[in-house]
């Protein structure tokens, strides 16, 4: 685990380019936030690239809409105390998805992220959902920003220590999350996969 | 701390399994005794209700209470001291008391602001007691040496050469218990903190060890230390605020203890005479130290933060990580950390939150935790 790549990770995503949304077309979007680019930071790069894959085709395949050139949700700045930037990125993630009325999302830190700290400081008004929603499949874990337990997926690059303390307490031997961190956190105590993948 | 400062600490936390296991197991105590005084004391739920309404109309207008209080406390004899600040706390408190010895009942508020570095100051609660022979510092607001082991607490008693039967926890309290109770006599200033304040002329604590009650009776010149926040309007509100802290923190019912100035008596001919049995001075002192500064902030939402510790005992990483925070530890602390400390020092110590919310299910008085800090952190 590597923290300055992890900060690197964040501030590439940061960098990248930004397309106009597409026109509203009564459909909803996937917004994966590229969490996955800034999670490839870690060693479970090539399996998380794959995964990925998988649910975003079964997405699109069910008519959620493609957004090309998305701009970074802004996820862990926060956390790393980029106070200033994340709230110029918050602006620029709210702007461009209020036109779009409904987001499907990849994983709850990016929920969690729209539905409560944009939605209630920088005036998100679309409507988000998870992607397990649209799949109609029921994931083996929750994850606590579900509702669930916390399996410490959130510290698994600040604090990997404590993430996996939190992830052998979860007492989770095997199944399927919906988080794609929860995941890299869990596999190290759990046989898991991610859902849809 | 550094943010790197801060996670290196975590880790090496984190690696101590034992301290986990110690804080996992009194958390589960906990928990059963909350949950069962909740069900058999069934007017603790509005009691709470109450209390929450107390204390957004308080802070809603802070700077008129600390006024009201002011003159209540004055009213029934107490000296009243306003701090603006740490040092300045720090000063007053050394201008009553010089270098007198201070027996000192356990205050959050009085670690917050250093009184406890003083040298003459002598701890009186047990935790608090174990953790100054340790030269420790506090990890929980009711709890403060929950991250100690009996072996912990029976080494810290060697130390000072304290004979102790076994390492039982009954046989340590008693030792513990025994030596105190000798100390108490050989000064007559004493230090109490403040579940609440009421304006009308009354400050209100709730203890289990009986310690407060023995220094607020045994000392002549008694000090007290509380932040503003704590300031209600009655003495009915200062109980109740005082006995919801009790009853989330497990204990309940609990002793009360009600300090209403100096003692008096008018026994002989009804002729008054301040400076009875217990202390003829009182003096409180009323401290900011930031409080003032967020009224009109987000953090704003931890002034009505009645310090059960029941959120550090919730949350996932303080149980594993149990000095998270430099003054106040745990969810809790990074708003006070932000109050007290400034705003870069909240920043550093919400890294580390995993925005989980299991702090904010627990709440009394339905801080909402996370929200705050973030929209606090936004706001400058």
């Amino acid at each position: 685990l590597d923290l300055g790549r992890f900060k690197q990770a964040i501030e590439e995503a940061l960098r990248g380019r930004l397309w106009e949304p597409p026109s509203r077309e009564g459909r909803p979007y996937l917004y994966t936030g590229l969490i996955y680019q800034v999670l490839s930071a870690s060693s479970g790069k090539k399996e998380l690239d794959e995964y990925l894959k998988i649910i975003v085709n079964k997405l699109f395949n069910r008519g959620v809409g493609h957004l090309e050139g998305e701009p970074y949700s802004g996820a862990f700045m926060l956390e790393l105390g980029m106070i200033q930037e994340f709230k110029k990125q918050a602006e620029k993630v709210v702007n461009y998805l209020n036109p779009l009325g409904e987001v499907v999302v990849l994983d709850p830190i990016t929920y969690r992220l729209l539905t409560t700290t944009f939605a209630e400081n920088f005036g998100l008004k679309v409507n988000v959902r998870m992607y397990h929603e649209l799949l109609n499949e029921k994931p083996d874990f929750l994850g606590c920003k579900l509702g669930g337990k916390c399996c410490g997926g959130h510290l698994y690059f600040l604090a990997p220590t404590i993430a996996l303390s939190m992830s052998k307490e979860v007492g989770f031997k095997k199944g399927k999350v919906i988080c794609p961190l929860g995941w890299l956190n869990l596999r190290r105590v759990s046989e898991v996969e991610i859902l849809g993948a | 701390l550094e943010l790197n400062e801060l996670l290196k600490l975590a880790e090496e936390w984190a690696r101590r399994e034992e301290v986990y296991e110690l804080i996992k197991n009194a958390n589960v105590r906990s928990e059963e005794r909350i949950i069962k005084i909740k069900e058999r004391f069934k007017e603790i739920e509005s009691m709470r209700r109450e209390v929450i309404e107390i204390k957004e109309r308080v802070i809603a207008n802070l700077d008129y209470w600390v006024e009201e209080a002011k003159r209540g406390l004055e009213a029934k004899g107490f000296q009243v001291h306003f701090a603006e600040n740490a040092e300045d706390a720090r000063r007053k408190f050394k201008e009553i008391v010089g270098d007198n010895k201070v027996m000192a009942s356990k205050s959050l508020t009085a670690w917050e602001v250093g009184i406890n570095e003083f040298e003459n100051v002598f701890e009186t609660d047990i935790g608090m007691f174990i953790l100054s022979i340790l030269k420790d510092s506090p990890v929980h607001n009711t709890a403060p040496a929950i991250h100690l082991s009996r072996r912990d607490a029976l080494n810290a008693l060697k130390k000072i050469g304290v004979e102790v039967e076994s390492d039982d926890p009954k046989d340590l309290v008693r030792a513990i218990a025994s030596y105190l109770r000798e100390k108490y006599c050989e000064t007559e200033y004493g230090m109490v903190g403040a579940n609440a304040v009421a304006t009308e002329g009354a400050v209100v604590n709730v203890e289990g060890e009986g310690n407060v009650r023995l220094v607020a009776s045994l000392s002549k010149t008694l000090i007290v230390v509380g932040g503003i926040e704590k300031i209600v309007p009655t003495v009915v509100d200062a109980v109740k605020t005082s006995l919801i802290q009790a009853a989330f923190a497990g204990r309940y019912p609990i002793q009360i203890n009600v300090i209403a100035g100096p003692t008096a008596t008018s026994d002989i001919e009804r002729i008054l005479v301040r400076g009875a049995q217990g202390p003829h001075e009182v003096h409180m002192i009323l401290i900011d130290n930031g409080r003032r500064r967020v009224v009109n902030t987000s953090l704003k939402e931890f002034l009505k933060c009645v310090r059960c510790g029941r959120c550090l005992l919730n949350c996932p990483v303080w149980q594993r990580f149990p000095k998270w925070g430099e003054v106040y530890r745990g969810p809790m602390g990074i708003g006070w950390n932000g109050i007290v400390k400034g705003r870069e020092a909240m920043i550093v110590q919400q890294s580390l939150c995993t925005r989980c919310e299991k702090c904010k299910e627990v709440c009394p008085m339905e801080i909402n935790i996370v929200g705050s800090f973030e929209r606090a952190m936004l706001e400058a």
